[in-house]
């Protein structure tokens, strides 16, 4: 470690401005996917679901396996583009149907019983914690603790040029989908029967209850979504950090996705979408401005402690089930 | 067949017993009012009817069905509502959100003459439909609440205090209101602590003293019973 190391230069964010900025986005849609399943859950069941990172890195998995048998490798493969959509679109389908059954085994295992026995609230949370371990280290007996070879889609392109920035085809596809997605799930749970069920269970169990709602659907509901958003999330996590598939790959993105929903407002869709863009964006800067992107997490959680002393409920505050239609 | 028919019911917390050795029916189209003090069981035995609560011994019968372990949100449909103790608003949906979750156990069909019904019965909630169940007064949650219950068109409404906390003049509007419903064709039965009121609008009565049934008659009959009215009535 020499003297230099940290240094303060605003001059190479400049610079760089707007291709951090991009980046930062990118990264940030990936931690905003994530968020929302850490989101939802709490706002149904008042619960952190520290298992999420798990359920996130069970997709990333799956996603390796299926390119892997398609016939991925380290170097972007030659094929056509409808192959190429085709392929990322199965490992896809894939990855979320894995998070969302991971999610789903998750419920059923560490929490239903104790939901049941109406165990305190500190039993959920040892339970989540425990659940975090289970998956992590059966990975880790599985596949070992090295990361899982990279698998590359596509050799990210540049595609337009807006006054001198450059956006590539990663950076665009990411963005644009995981927006696309959060939409969705705003939009599901505002007008749909499904929506409105998890909205009167997140503010009201027993009169949703009262009023016909079958509230453990509704709850296993919740975590499969949330555990197919991480699964969508797992594909942009391997196109945008292809050598972050290993056993702890999760805990490291799933505690800034968490952070990313504190930041914004746990129990609150927009402010998942809003905390992740923003965690993506400050690491992204801050690693720019102090020149080694060591700095990231350190940046990230500092300013998520000194927006939390302000606004103590995150930046867009209210829970789940004050959502309006 | 009675409408409702309990027998025998006991619902435990834990270790100790909230109510033992139930027994109720209610006849189709009757109004049937449980009084009783605070923590005599009143609350446990409408949560145990409307499914929140499991009973521990004994059995609960709808319209000839053993419901005893049924599921609360599949009583529903069949045609039990239960307005909660407290009333259960969802604070941050708006009036029309309330009544649309009332609709949620008959997906499909439409309830605009449920709508009507209930805003016939409730002018001031026609009047109030973007309004944050939230914001309104006790009253008015009160009457939302009802209402709710009603968009599930229940063949029997179970109505929890529904006097609590309200003032004077909203007391006499709901069991006015009561009566109204009562009359279109919904049986009641009716948990209250202001018993001058809920027994002069009842068939039958209840009185439950530490988790049992200690008194039955007519409404009348209790309104005129000489340890009732000590008990209950205010009247020395």
């Amino acid at each position: 470690m020499s003297g230099d190391w940290i240094t303060f230069d605003l001059g190479r964010l400049v610079d760089s401005f707007w291709s951090t900025t991009l980046d930062g986005l990118t990264l940030g849609a990936i931690y905003a996917l994530v968020a929302l399943g850490y989101t939802l859950v709490y706002g149904v069941l008042n619960l952190i679901n520290f298992a999420h990172s798990e359920v996130f890195i069970a997709g990333a998995f799956a996603v390796v396996f299926v390119l892997s048998g398609l016939g991925f490798g380290p170097s972007a493969p030659h094929m056509s583009l409808g192959l190429l959509i085709l392929d990322i679109a199965l490992a896809m389908i894939a990855a979320m149907l894995v998070s969302a059954g991971t999610a789903l085994v998750v419920e059923r295992v560490a929490y239903k019983p104790l939901r049941d026995k109406g165990a305190p609230r500190l039993a959920f949370l040892i339970s989540a914690i425990g659940m975090s371990f289970v998956i992590q280290y059966l990975f880790f007996v599985w596949r070992g603790p090295s990361a899982e070879p990279n698998r590359t889609m596509y050799r990210p392109k540049p595609i337009f040029d807006v006054f001198g920035v450059i956006i590539n085809s990663q950076q665009l596809t990411i963005i644009i989908a995981a927006v696309v997605m959060m939409v969705c799930v705003d939009q599901l749970v505002r007008r749909t029967k499904l929506g409105r069920g998890i909205r009167a269970v997140a503010q009201d169990p027993d009169t949703a209850t009262l009023m016909g709602v079958n509230k453990e659907r509704i709850i296993m509901a919740t975590f499969m979504i949330g555990g197919a958003l991480a699964g969508a999330a797992a594909v942009f996590y391997v196109m945008r950090v292809p050598a972050g598939v290993f056993y702890m790959g999760g805990f490291i993105l799933g505690i800034k996705a968490f952070a990313a929903a504190v930041l914004g407002g746990i129990g609150n869709i927009r402010g998942a979408l809003l905390g992740g863009l923003l965690i993506g964006l400050i690491g992204n800067y801050g690693a720019t401005v102090l020149g080694d992107s060591q700095w990231t997490d350190v940046v990230i959680f500092v300013v998520l402690v000194v927006v939390l002393m302000v606004r103590p409920n995150g930046i867009l505050g209210s829970n789940l089930g004050k959502v309006r239609a | 067949m009675s409408m409702l028919e309990v027998n025998n019911l006991e619902v435990r917390y834990g270790r100790i017993r909230a109510i033992e050795k139930l027994d109720l029916t209610v006849e189709r189209g009757e109004i049937v009012t449980l009084i009783g003090a605070n923590g005599a069981g009143k609350t446990t035995t409408m949560r145990a009817i409307a499914g929140l609560l499991a009973a521990s011994r004994g059995s609960i019968r709808f319209e000839d069905r053993d419901i005893t372990k049924l599921k609360a949100y599949k009583r529903v449909p069949l045609g039990i509502s239960l307005v909660p103790e407290g009333r259960g608003i969802f604070g941050s949906m708006t009036v029309m959100e309330n009544l649309d979750m009332g609709t949620y156990s008959r997906s499909g069909k439409k309830a605009d003459s449920e709508l009507d019904r209930v805003f016939e019965l409730f002018p001031r909630l026609a009047e109030r439909r973007t309004q944050a169940g939230g914001t309104m007064s006790g009253g008015e949650q009160q009457m939302l609440a009802i209402a709710r219950a009603l968009m599930a068109r229940p063949d029997m409404l179970l109505l929890d205090e529904p006097s609590m906390g309200l003032a004077p003049q909203f007391i006499r509007q709901i069991f006015r209101i009561i009566k109204e419903i009562n009359a279109q064709g919904t049986t009641v039965l009716l948990v209250e602590q202001n018993a001058n009121q809920a027994l002069a609008i009842a068939n039958h009565a209840l009185v439950l003293e530490s988790g049992r049934i200690t008194k039955t008659g007519t409404g009348r009959e209790l309104l005129a019973d000489p340890s009732i009215k000590e008990a209950y009535l205010g009247v020395a």
